[in-house]
């Protein structure tokens, strides 16, 4: 049984006990505090049960903080004790304040430890969760935390031993007191250079679990940092690779569903991000209903085929998807920095008469991964040897002449891959040195070929007011050549930017607490 | 009296043959405006390639070698240049492999036999050269000047390079052009995106002081590029700052909107009211090619940390009435193939590696060469935000200070300016504009 006597303005407490969790000793310590009181303090369960929501100070010493944490997380389990904010500080005192109830299976006995019982024990299997587990269970009360390198690093320490380092440095740049970041726009107010890259942390606690207060040693700068945001962005613990290695899938959802509100947007937009694609069904074929449902995302991505265009077999056509020809697998607009992100196409008309005409998909990071698997030299070359993309095109309304230089894939640091570019219908004029030609030939026939043969394609056939919505980045469209025979095939298309999709998606997943961590979009982001 | 056959002769050069154009500065651009004409150069047939390696283009020699993988070729000018065998069928521009119309390639790739071995060559006296290859039944057809533009020979590349270098300036004039002639007058809508490109920054002046009249400005570009701040952003005080450039105080050096894979290329920044009663409010701009070029050399490992390692740049917003919540991770500078700085971004508040991100700063805000703008009413300040970083000094007093901005995209900005010096300026290379394209 917790004893302890309570005063209503969370005076410290004089408490001598020891811990125990079933027949084993855990832990014993001795406080001190203001007041001086007896050896042992008592209050009675009934006491406590009538005033169920009141708090109670203790404070307690130790040499060792690590120690001093783990038996203050003890008794809050145990006692069902919520610290309300733990203090470790250089002089090894600790407070902590909660909302008590007894539990009665707690028993206080007299005992000893010293450093080799303390080690010991700390092997003690229990149920608690570890540190960095999941974001709800991240620094929750059986996490310690401790500067460590004097005061160079925060760690924040499980029971199984697992550990989360932060540097000073890195807390200090990360504050988010309001000096520090604007507080309505949450833009950094933080002038880089007036920090000290040796900066070293005086104190460090938790705060109601949600926050870590930092107060830095040289600049004296108290801010705070959230434990949510140091959970998603720890770099303590080498991250897994990640595979862009998928099956292809094509989802579907109903235009009822995606219009009735947040929740069916965001469902629709989980889709595109899981999978890369997505088949909006029962949408109504008027020429307005693609913008006006693109437009609940994010503004249409203007480029220089305007804002929507028309995809059918036009006389003189200012793009080769204006004729009746087979396209091959592609992506569009690759002669664009930021080539267009989602590409939507709404199917107005396509007539039974029609022969031909089938779209086909494929998910081109994937196709990436398993050739890094089969090829590895040829996919190095296709990361490092720049390919030509163009537009050259004067002919037309608004004359363009585009031309852009970038490998086939790219990587980021840890050689995951970020991006793919492929469209060999807007392809220039290779322009490498003379020793990389005919190796970049070699790769590049091998990776045409990989994706010629690649199983994982999704055949469709659209039907009049589906909407085919697709990640442009990552997924490659192709097209069967069709013959009209006097009937009409009609859609008409438009595209998004990849960062406002991946925006509105972010938005939307945590407003509806759905907060995962969305797959990478195949824009250029490195992470 | 402006004498029409003055201005007809500086066009004379270019009639007679001689591709080497005269500086468009010769032209007067007054008598432009007076005579209403567009000084057009008349040699130009839209449809045809120049090219800049002048004199000798035409081929004196032609050779199948290496294995019969090369063909080889003598321009007249006594240079060399050898072409693949696979280039060369990559480069084939037949209707069958290359649609006319929308000039596309349409060959599917995967037909392309992965070892290829030249049977035959032949040149014909319209300027093609017809190719046939051993393992494929097809009639290639390439021409001559297709080879003269495109060849890769080291001389060509190294001349690439030379032609589309920046210069760094260390005099801190501003150029100026007219919006008045750039209304009227291509050439001076070709000068005013030539400054912007080579010299990162040219103020624009005599721009109507109108709500959205910027809008009129850059339809002479292209589309203006929309971003999470809307088409046409005003920046003046606002009572509920989404953005710290909404209130009084000094901004640091920063470019804008990094949390984009590409950032605003060009932005435009156009005074409406800038009162006289107000003190301070200069925008002021930092070449960062040149701060970085000076940074690879003075600390080339703390360069390389900054090529190697992501920082981390975010705008998550939800209190406004389009919540945000983008999160992009790159390096601040990139490179291409060649070790050439192909990008560079910079953010004073961003996150990223803390000494080096220390050293940087320090580099940028200790950099002499900085450009002090104070805009008047009616100016438009237009800049290469790839290129150049721009800061504001705090302004104090009562007064109104009011500018509209807005962005074109890099690639349709090079794209205009590209067509422009093709019909123009005998197509002169457009110099690197930041926008991570690794030519």
């Amino acid at each position: 049984m917790l004893i302890a006597e309570q005063e209503q303005n969370y005076k410290f407490y004089t408490m001598c006990m020891c811990l125990s969790q079933g027949t084993e000793p855990i832990a014993y310590f001795t406080g001190e505090g203001a007041q001086p009181k007896a050896k042992s303090v008592k209050v009675s369960r009934e006491v406590l049960g009538r005033r169920k929501s009141h708090s109670m100070a203790l404070t307690c010493k130790t040499c060792c903080p690590r120690l001093l944490n783990r038996c203050l997380n003890t008794i809050c389990s145990s006692s069902r004790l919520e610290p309300w904010g733990s203090k470790v500080t250089q002089g090894h005192k600790v407070a902590c304040r909660g909302i008590a109830s007894l539990s009665p299976q707690l028993k206080l006995q007299r005992w000893k430890v010293n450093k080799a019982d303390h080690v010991a024990t700390r092997n003690v299997a229990t149920m608690r969760p570890s540190v960095g587990s999941s974001p709800a269970e991240f620094a929750d009360s059986q996490t310690e935390i401790f500067l460590d390198n004097n005061g160079r690093e925060v760690v924040f320490q499980g029971l199984d031993s697992r550990e989360l380092r932060f540097h000073a440095v890195w807390l200090r740049y990360n504050c988010q007191c309001s000096d520090c970041i604007q507080p309505h726009s949450g833009q950094r107010l933080l002038e880089s250079c007036h920090i000290n890259s040796d900066t070293t942390i005086e104190t460090a606690y938790m705060n109601d679990r949600t926050e870590l207060h930092i107060k830095w040693a040289d600049s004296q700068h108290q801010g705070h940092v959230r434990l949510d945001f140091l959970q998603k962005h720890s770099y303590h613990e080498a991250r897994e690779l990640v595979s862009r290695d998928q099956e292809s899938r094509l989802p579907s959802i109903s235009y009822e569903e995606v219009i009735s509100g947040d929740k069916g947007l965001l469902r629709w937009l989980q889709h595109i991000n899981q999978d890369g694609m997505c088949l909006v069904k029962g949408a109504p074929t008027e020429m307005t209903t693609l913008m006006e449902l693109v437009e609940r995302v994010a503004p249409v991505q203007t480029t220089i085929y305007g804002k929507l265009f028309g995809v059918e077999s036009t006389p003189n056509p200012i793009n080769v998807a204006y004729t009746s020809v087979k396209l091959d697998y592609h992506m569009d607009l690759v002669y664009y920095e930021s080539p267009p992100g989602l590409q939507f196409l709404h199917c107005i008309r396509f007539d039974d008469c029609v022969v031909g005409g089938e779209n086909y998909m494929l998910n081109v990071l994937a196709v990436a991964e398993r050739f890094r698997q089969q090829h590895p030299a040829d996919f190095d070359i296709l990361t490092k040897v720049p390919a030509t993309f163009q537009k050259i095109h004067f002919a037309r309304a608004e004359p363009v002449m585009m031309k852009y230089q970038r490998p086939h894939i790219n990587l980021n640091h840890r050689k995951e891959i970020v991006n793919v570019i492929w469209s060999p219908q807007f392809e220039g004029p290779l322009s490498v040195h003379y020793d990389d030609v005919e190796p970049y030939y070699r790769a590049y026939h091998k990776f045409s070929q990989a994706i010629k043969n690649d199983k994982n394609k999704i055949q469709l056939r659209l039907n009049p007011g589906e909407i085919l919505s697709f990640n442009n980045r990552t997924i490659l469209h192709a097209r069967e050549s069709f013959q009209l025979n006097g009937g009409v095939r009609k859609l008409q298309g438009c595209y998004l930017n990849i960062d406002e999709y991946k925006s509105k998606l972010a938005v939307l997943a945590h407003l509806h607490g759905e907060e995962e961590q969305l797959k990478h979009v195949g824009n250029q982001c490195w992470f | 009296m402006l004498c029409v056959s003055r201005i007809l002769s500086a066009f004379t050069p270019i009639i007679q043959g001689n591709s080497r154009a005269p500086s468009l500065r010769k032209v007067p651009l007054k008598a432009c405006r007076q005579l209403n004409i567009t000084p057009v150069w008349p040699i130009h047939n839209a449809l045809q390639v120049r090219s800049t390696h002048e004199p000798g283009g035409v081929i004196e020699e032609a050779n199948i070698t290496g294995n019969r993988k090369i063909l080889s070729v003598k321009w007249r000018n006594g240079e060399f240049a050898s072409f693949h065998s696979k280039w060369l069928r990559f480069n084939c521009l037949c209707s069958k492999c290359n649609d006319h119309t929308s000039k596309s390639w349409i060959w599917p790739a995967h037909q392309v036999p992965l070892e290829l071995t030249l049977k035959s060559m032949t040149t014909t006296d319209n300027g093609e050269i017809h190719v046939q290859w051993n393992e494929e039944e097809h009639e290639g057809i390439i021409t001559k000047d297709h080879l003269l533009q495109h060849s890769y020979s080291e001389e060509n590349r190294r001349r690439l390079r030379e032609e589309t270098k920046l210069q760094f300036q260390t005099d801190m004039t501003l150029p100026e052009v007219s919006w008045l002639d750039v209304e009227k007058c291509e050439d001076a809508l070709y000068r005013w995106l030539r400054n912007i490109s080579d010299k990162g920054i040219c103020l624009l002046t005599d721009v109507p002081a109108e709500h959205h009249y910027a809008r009129k400005v850059l339809s002479k570009i292209g589309s203006l590029t929309g971003t999470l701040y809307g088409d046409i952003w005003d920046v003046k005080l606002h009572k509920n700052i989404i953005n710290a450039a909404y209130g009084r105080q000094a901004l640091l050096f920063h470019t804008d909107l990094a949390i984009y894979e590409a950032q605003p290329g060009i932005q435009f920044l156009h005074c409406l009211k800038f009162d006289d009663t107000l003190e301070g409010g200069e925008t002021l701009f930092v070449d960062l090619y040149h701060i970085a070029e000076l940074f690879r050399t003075d600390y080339p490992e703390d360069f390389r940390i900054l090529t190697e390692v992501p920082f981390t740049f975010t705008r998550i917003h939800y209190d406004r009435a389009d919540p945000v919540h983008m999160i992009l991770r790159k390096p601040l500078i990139r490179l291409n193939d060649d070790n050439r700085i192909i990008s560079v971004t910079w953010h004073e508040h961003e996150l990223g590696p803390p000494l080096v991100n220390e050293l940087f700063a320090r580099a940028i805000n200790e950099f002499p060469y900085k450009r002090s703008v104070r805009l008047r009413k009616g100016d438009m300040i237009c800049f290469n935000n790839r290129r150049l970083a721009h800061s504001r000094n705090a302004f104090v007093g009562k007064g109104e200070r009011h500018l509209q901005g807005c962005y074109v995209n890099s690639d349709d900005f090079k794209s205009k300016l590209m067509y422009l010096s093709h019909k123009l300026d005998n197509g002169r290379p457009v110099c690197h504009i930041g926008n991570t394209d690794w030519t």
